[in-house]
């Protein structure tokens, strides 16, 4: 191959080199393009607003240490009232601790900020019987909160107790 | 004697090597010149056209090697030798389909079992069991015949169809002769279908249709595309630059009986997914494991479903801009032609997904299978007719689809069919992986799910193991089929529901340009049909005028019953009268809300799958699925009920705040509990009542969330309100609802439980009816899945 032929085909070949590599820079762009954007398997969580849901316990009442189930009865024995079958244990300004018989579980509802306070308040409440902080998460006991505005004052607030891991039901 | 020859030194050949190397690098051809010149002047000839002629084939397979890499799958261009049952593809597109036990999650009747081991603690123990399992595969066919493909592309692979005379075809005949696509697509998209359909059939001899004969337009002069390549060569027909006069003295004369698609067959598989032990098989169900294949895979041939994918992927293609277009299966024919042939089992993609109870598929596929008992039937004659590999069915309720036996070597010891291949009893052997297990105790069973106490008198323990084992066909193609047929925006599959599918979001669908008339006219009924359809179920003895549905007969006096209309026999001149009176209006104009027109325009899951379900699935699927009577109710014209709520017309809203429980911050004050009597220990005794299976969800997650258990909560329906409902009458309740704007049961401004009914009305009720409705919609909780996401969203 002469230069003048050469100099023929060469604008060719570096049209061609540089169209494999533009190809090849956006092979590799897109695919990290695709990758960042890949939508999770589930929407991300709202960040302003505290979840709000009650967690099946793993253990059943029957299964628990039978100092635990002592316990658990003298706590459900505390009660001061009964509202129409939900067992009223413990009442203050800011939050209310019940024992529900159906679906059999203790419940604190918090109607008024400060709600982390009020929910180590409960806690303790419960701790006093003798409890551990780890027995109340098979107890089970779940904190509610009672109005909307304040799941949204609260965003960070979780319905476990302090220390508890669980998995709340999914969507059927 | 062997001649003795010096070798140079050690050091001496590697100098020789290093400075050969560093020429070779230099100039390769010094290289191979000093390797001549070593040689003979015979040899040194003999060995330039020796390195030539290796150089030239480097050269030469440069360009042929990936032509030659390619399978031969059939050697183009021999004569047509169908023997498609033989030469069943495999893929990788296959759809998992589980075999459950009908209306519940677990395995079909026969594959749940209980084994018992007995010993003495810690004693080991060996679990293994034989299973029989029974298909029909004539009858697997008919799941997904060929009158699918025929409805699209038109029954061009008929006998009549491929003989007929065109030129003496009547306008309607000649219109029913093309299918959807022939009519919708421009020519020049139809000749490069068939282009690329000719050179595939000739290069496929084995093909089933490869025999085929195509008569010219008179109808004279049938070929097979073999013999026409033969005489005219490949076609290039005149949009794509061949001569006009030729083209129409040749491969144009037959051009218009040539199909679009070709019917390949592919193979399907049966696997078995194990989950031992009761903890396993419940979160097996749950979707939360998943569970192992057996060792036993079962192979079996699946005629037509490769032509109905490729033709919805061809029309998709015609008619769907490529940016929504389906994802993998439009070019399907292209696809195959560069396929690089049968991919391994072990390549099959282990999708993973949820044992089903509800779709179709399950209840068709649960009689042609047969597990453990009632494995001797006498096999039908009708199914195993003569030898032939590629079996018709002879007609009825199966369907027309063609089928092949069972594939030869899938048989194993044990393992029985009859004469023809067709039902098959498989032997299927389990075996603890784990074996040998150890005998537990009552407080540790180990291995086992639970034991017994020790039997007083021989010391010895009983052990128990549930082990569950679920077929699973995995069948090519579906999903892609469904995802070219039909728009959806949601996923086949799903928790306890579904097929295992790779559906995404926005795909188009055909259906919805080609809807049936049959299903046409069920979506859009005449005024006749309409008046016929309302008499007949207010008056279901007619001309005895005993009122039956009074629903019916409530709308029928919406536009003044059959007064003045001639009271006679024949009830349709009566419905003929009273269609005069029926307005212009069509179904979905019916409810005020103008979203309720889509569940008949085409827009909703439910309308999507009826078409669905009755324009592609075979008359005895339809009839097996019982599609359309527990499914979605098109005839429906609104949400059940209209007008006042249910629940809390008598028991009207109070200003009692409950001993200071409420803050009545709404626009009615009490309205959900105005006899203070609410618990939310009672209401989860309702919920139970009202709807057991899904109690503790609607307890644990929506109402909490929703209202934190206030029956009186609310919010405002207000747009200008930074936190408001979209509805604008605002949220109410326990559950949040609406005060009617979607239908009676849309009711949360009422009691929450109406203490003279306490379970048929309130705010509960309301909302366990309307979820009723949306899960015979296929949308089960749908209602609140936007406001609740927010406060759970976590978990989801």
């Amino acid at each position: 191959m002469n230069l003048t032929e050469l100099r023929k085909k060469s604008p060719f070949l570096i049209t061609g080199i540089i169209i494999v590599s533009v190809l090849l820079l956006i092979i590799i762009i897109l695919s990290f393009k695709k990758r960042a954007v890949q939508p999770s398997s589930s929407p991300s969580p709202s960040p302003s607003i505290a979840t709000n849901f009650i967690i099946p316990s793993k253990i059943k009442p029957e299964q628990l240490p039978d100092d635990i189930k002592e316990i658990r009865k003298k706590v459900i024995a505390s009660q001061i009232a009964d509202n129409h079958g939900d067992i009223l244990l413990y009442k203050t300004d800011t939050f209310i601790i019940e024992y529900i018989p159906s679906p059999d579980l203790f419940m604190v509802t918090i109607k008024k900020d400060p709600a982390e306070q009020a929910k180590k308040q409960a806690q303790e409440w419960f701790l006093n019987f003798g409890l551990k902080q780890q027995d109340l998460c098979n107890l089970p006991v779940s904190f509610i909160l009672w109005a909307f505005e304040l799941r949204r004052t609260n965003p960070t607030f979780s319905s476990l107790p302090d220390g508890c891991t669980g998995q709340p039901m999914q969507r059927p | 004697m062997e001649k003795i020859t010096v070798h140079p030194s050690k050091s001496g050949q590697t100098r020789q090597s290093k400075s050969a190397l560093i020429n070779s690098i230099a100039c390769p051809s010094k290289l191979l010149r000093s390797w001549v010149n070593r040689q003979s002047p015979v040899l040194r000839s003999a060995s330039v056209v020796g390195l030539l002629a290796i150089l030239l084939i480097l050269l030469f397979s440069l360009f042929t090697l990936t032509y030659l890499a390619a399978p031969a799958f059939a050697a183009p261009g021999d004569p047509p030798n169908p023997q498609p049952c033989e030469n069943a593809r495999e893929t990788e597109q296959l759809t998992d389909n589980w075999m459950t036990h009908p209306g519940t999650s677990d395995p079909p009747q026969g594959l749940k079992f209980t084994l018992l081991r007995v010993g003495k603690e810690g004693d080991p123990v060996s679990l293994d069991a034989d299973l029989n399992f029974s298909v029909d595969f004539s009858k697997l066919q008919s799941i997904f015949g060929a009158t699918n493909s025929d409805y699209l592309e038109g029954e061009f692979h008929d006998e009549e169809h491929r003989k007929a005379n065109i030129m003496d075809l009547k306008s309607t005949d000649f219109n029913l002769f093309h299918g959807s696509g022939q009519k919708a697509a421009p020519k020049v998209m139809l000749d490069k279908l068939r282009t690329k359909y000719v050179k595939y059939v000739w290069e496929n001899p084995k093909l089933a249709e490869s025999g085929n004969e195509f008569s010219d337009i008179n109808g004279k002069s049938p070929k097979t595309i073999w013999a026409l390549v033969n005489d005219y060569g490949q076609p290039n027909p005149p949009t794509e630059g061949g001569n006009a006069d030729t083209w129409n003295q040749t491969w144009g004369k037959y051009w218009p009986k040539i199909p679009t698609a070709y019917s390949e067959y592919y193979e399907g598989k049966i696997i078995f997914k194990e989950a031992i032990g009761q903890d396993a098989i419940v979160k097996t169900i749950k979707g939360e494991i998943c569970p192992f294949n057996l060792d036993r895979i079962i192979t079996f041939i699946m005629p037509e479903f490769f032509r109905t994918t490729a033709v919805t992927g061809q029309l998709n293609k015609i008619l769907v801009p490529n940016a929504a277009q389906s994802k993998d299966a439009n070019n399907l024919i292209k696809l195959t032609n560069n396929d690089t042939g049968k991919s391994l089992v072990g390549n099959i993609i282990q999708k993973c997904i949820n044992a089903f109870n509800k779709t179709p598929l399950n209840k068709v596929l649960q009689k042609i299978t047969k597990t453990t008992s009632n494995l001797l039937n006498p096999i039908k004659t009708v199914y195993a007719q003569e030898a032939p590999c590629l079996k018709v069915l002879a007609g009825g309720k199966q369907g027309t689809a063609p089928y092949c036996p069972l594939p030869t070597g899938q048989l194993q010891p044990g393992d029985s069919c009859d004469g023809q291949n067709v039902v098959c009893n498989f032997k299927i052997h389990w075996e603890h992986p784990n074996n040998p297990l150890h005998i537990g105790t009552k407080d540790n069973p180990g291995d086992f799910d639970s034991c017994r106490e020790p039997d007083p008198d021989t010391d010895e323990i009983t052990c128990y193991l549930t082990i569950a084992i679920w077929p699973v066909f995995r069948i090519p193609f579906l999903s892609e089929i469904w995802n070219n047929s039909l728009y959806s925006d949601e996923a086949e599959g799903g928790l306890n529901r579904g097929i295992g599918s790779d559906q995404v979001t926005g795909r188009p669908g055909l259906f919805s340009f080609f809807t049936p008339q049959a299903i046409y006219s069920k979506l859009f009924p005449t005024n006749y049909d309409r008046a016929l359809d309302l008499l007949s179920r207010c008056y279901p003895q007619w001309p005895d005028q005993t009122t039956g549905e009074q629903s019916a007969c409530d709308q029928l006096n919406t536009i003044g019953g059959i007064i003045p209309c001639a009271i006679q026999d024949d009830i349709k001149l009566v419905a003929r009268c009273v269609s005069g009176k029926i307005g212009k209006n069509l179904p979905g104009q019916v409810g005020t809300d103008p979203n309720y027109k889509e569940r008949f325009g085409g827009a909703t899951e439910c309308n999507k799958l009826y078409v669905r379900d009755l324009a592609l699935k075979p008359k005895a699927l339809q009839e097996n699925s019982v599609i359309g009577e527990d499914g979605c109710n098109l005839l429906a014209n609104a949400p059940p009920g209209s007008g006042e709520p249910p629940g809390g017309g008598t028991t009207p809203p109070n200003q009692d705040n409950c001993q200071g429980k409420y803050e009545l911050n709404n626009p009615l004050g009490n309205f959900g509990d105005p006899n203070c009597d609410f618990s939310k220990d009672k209401l989860h005794r309702l919920l139970k009542t009202l709807d057991p299976l899904y109690a503790d969800y609607w307890y644990g997650r929506i109402i909490v969330c929703e209202s934190g258990f206030n029956p009186n909560n609310w919010l405002t329906g207000d747009p200008n309100a930074d936190w408001h409902s979209p509805d604008p009458a605002g949220a109410w309740g326990l559950l949040q609802m609406g005060r009617g704007k979607n239908g009676q049961y849309d009711h949360g401004d009422v009691v929450w439980k109406r203490p003279e009914a306490p379970s048929m009305e309130g705010q509960v009720y309301n909302a366990v009816q309307y979820n009723k409705w949306l899960i015979s919609l296929g949308m089960p909780f749908a209602y609140w899945s936007t406001s609740w996401l927010p406060c759970a969203a976590a978990t989801m």
